[in-house]
């Protein structure tokens, strides 16, 4: 923790070798939340950007270093979210063909996808499915929450959900599953 | 069925918050270049770079013009009089007396807020929450009329990382979102936005989209005079000017706009009036006897006897021209620095006297390079006050001078003026 808190010291002191070092410490995982909350890998490196831009811009206030991964995930997440207002589009909501419940099929084509192509169905998404399932399955936020964030009442919250991971199992179902459980 | 979504939803939630991925290499020296100059984020990474590139064009090239004129100040040209007497052929001699006939006869007919405190119990209505969303407002601010807007977030205050922020769980309904937003909730009801320097600058740019600026300065006028060497005039020496002597004194005043293009560098252009008037007093070695005898080997030698002839010249400068530019934000404090390049381009009022008698300019156009460090205060009006030490140096003069040489005027001056930014 002395560590961190040396770290945090010279990047304060605007040390550019120490910069790079708390960069270097968590530009895999920033990138990857960033990859998850954006359609592109080029909106993800915006939104990636920024978020660092911020974090050393805000470093000053972060007085518990002992937070400090939860603190940078937590401004890549306000600025994904900020990102999402900014560059809102309307996007085509595809309609619903009923629901789709995980088999253990899934489960295991799910297994079997490599990490790109997962990040590439999550890609897919409608931003607004997007939003919701990252901030309540990934981060936990609550559907209050959620519809406080992304100015959408708690059911649209609630329904976004469900749609997304219905989006989804479509998606994985053509990624080779045959069987699957259907329940209009 | 529950099971089989639980196993599913947690596989899945497991993939995806484990997923990392490496950022392109060159991210780091954008966002490095971000944090350290305060650049404005945006897409296009290349703009900022093309701009500072240009800057430094301007700036070399005005240093290099300046440093490769031979001639030292007006105050200072000596030209030689060790010009050897050429020893001439018979068939040279009426030609050259005619020449110094010519000289002669020329001399004689001159004279001279945060958002964080406490917690806020209960949870949002969706209908006291109002989402206002824009490029430009970017924090989420929680008022006490139950509003909500979407600003910059990225204000974090040390107390945004609590254990309960942390600990982001489905379950922790209370109190809503804004217990994991990175802030308290004012109790009073002044609450206002904490936003990051970089937000604010972005507002900034979008509420004031362009500044006007008029400046008015004395300026201590210098000169580079280089003898002409294609005509039939010796400049023995020009008068020295003491360093400041109100001799030297002109005016120039500037009116233009300057518009953000970065976060700190604007770009600008305008008018500028420059005017002054300088008397340049200078010796001029004349021939005034030439004594013509046979040489050893049968050739005619002249030698002439010369004498010397103080002259003046009035140098009259009185342009109106644009001038085109770059500035860039050193600091913003108390005080606004700023440093700033460009080049003008002059036309001169008083030229069109295509016969103008000796002794009198008659320039026609001129191209400037500036450079000055402007000051301004108050930083958070509209109206400013400006103090700008300035200068600038004429690198190119399309200029027929009526005198035995050729005048490069540049200056240093202190402007005095106001900005007006909208």
């Amino acid at each position: 923790m002395s560590g961190t808190n040396d770290l945090l010291t010279r990047c304060l002191r605007e040390d550019p070798k120490a910069q790079e070092e708390l960069y270097m410490l968590y530009k895999a995982r920033v990138m990857g939340l960033c990859r998850r909350y954006t359609r592109s890998k080029g909106e993800a490196e915006d939104v990636y950007q920024e978020t660092f831009v911020r974090v050393f811009r805000s470093l000053a206030h972060l007085h518990d270093s002992s937070h400090l991964e939860s603190w940078i995930k937590k401004i890549a997440v306000n600025t994904a979210v900020n990102y999402y207002h900014r560059s809102k589009r309307h996007d085509h909501i595809p309609e619903r063909n009923g629901h789709h419940y995980p088999s253990e099929a899934h489960t295991e084509i799910l297994s079997r996808l490599s990490d790109e192509m997962l990040i590439g169905l999550i890609n897919q998404l409608p931003d607004g499915y997007r939003m919701v399932f990252n901030l309540h399955e990934i981060e936990g936020y609550s559907h209050p929450e959620i519809g406080a964030l992304l100015n959408i009442s708690e059911t649209t919250s609630r329904s976004q959900l469900n749609r997304a991971k219905q989006a989804l199992r479509n998606k994985l179902k053509r990624f080779g599953i045959l069987k699957y459980e259907s329940y209009e | 069925m529950k099971a089989m979504n639980d196993l599913f939803d947690d596989e899945l939630r497991r993939r995806l918050k484990a997923y990392t991925e490496e950022p392109d290499p060159r991210l780091w020296e954008s966002v490095f270049a971000q944090v350290s100059t305060g650049r404005t984020l945006r897409r296009n990474r290349k703009r900022p770079w093309m701009l500072l590139i240009l800057m430094g064009l301007v700036v070399t090239s005005g240093l290099y013009l300046f440093l490769n004129t031979e001639v030292g100040t007006g105050a200072s040209v000596q030209v030689t009089d060790s010009q050897e007497i050429p020893r001439l052929l018979p068939t040279d001699v009426e030609k050259e007396k005619e020449t110094a006939g010519q000289m002669q006869d020329k001399s004689n007919s001159t004279g001279s807020g945060t958002w964080l405190s406490g917690r806020r119990e209960g949870s949002i209505k969706r209908n006291h929450i109002q989402n206002i969303p824009s490029v430009s407002d970017r924090t989420f601010v929680v008022r006490d009329d139950d509003r909500l807007e979407i600003d910059d977030m990225s204000a974090i205050a040390p107390s945004a990382v609590s254990d309960t922020a942390v600990g982001i769980s489905a379950d922790n309904a209370i109190p809503t979102a804004l217990e994991n937003f990175p802030g308290r909730v004012r109790n009073n009801n002044n609450v206002r936005s904490d936003t990051t320097q970089l937000s604010a600058s972005m507002r900034e740019k979008k509420r004031h989209p362009f500044n006007v600026y008029f400046t008015i300065m004395p300026t201590m006028a210098y000169n580079r005079i280089e003898p002409n060497p294609h005509d039939n005039f010796i400049v023995e020496s020009i008068d020295r000017l003491a360093a400041f002597s109100t001799e030297r004194l002109g005016v120039r005043a500037e009116l233009g706009a300057e518009y953000p293009v970065a976060r700190r560098v604007n770009v600008f252009g305008g008018l500028v009036y420059f005017q002054r008037h300088q008397t340049i007093g200078y010796t001029e070695k004349q021939v005034s006897n030439t004594e013509t005898k046979p040489g050893p080997n049968g050739e005619i030698i002249i030698e002439p006897d010369f004498s010397y002839v103080h002259k003046s010249f009035e140098h009259e400068v009185r342009n109106l021209g644009i001038q085109l530019g770059v500035n860039y934000q050193l600091r913003k404090k108390k005080f606004l620095h700023t440093a700033g390049t460009g080049i003008e381009f002059h036309t001169a009022l008083n030229k069109s006297r295509p016969q103008a008698a000796e002794g009198t300019t008659n320039p026609s156009a001129y191209v400037f390079y500036n450079l000055y460090y402007r000051i301004q205060y108050p930083t958070e009006t509209k109206l400013r006050a400006v103090v700008q030490p300035t200068f600038n140096y004429a690198f190119y003069i399309n200029e027929n001078l009526n005198a035995p040489f050729y005048i490069k005027p540049y200056g240093l001056g202190l402007n005095v003026g106001f900005t007006y930014n909208f």
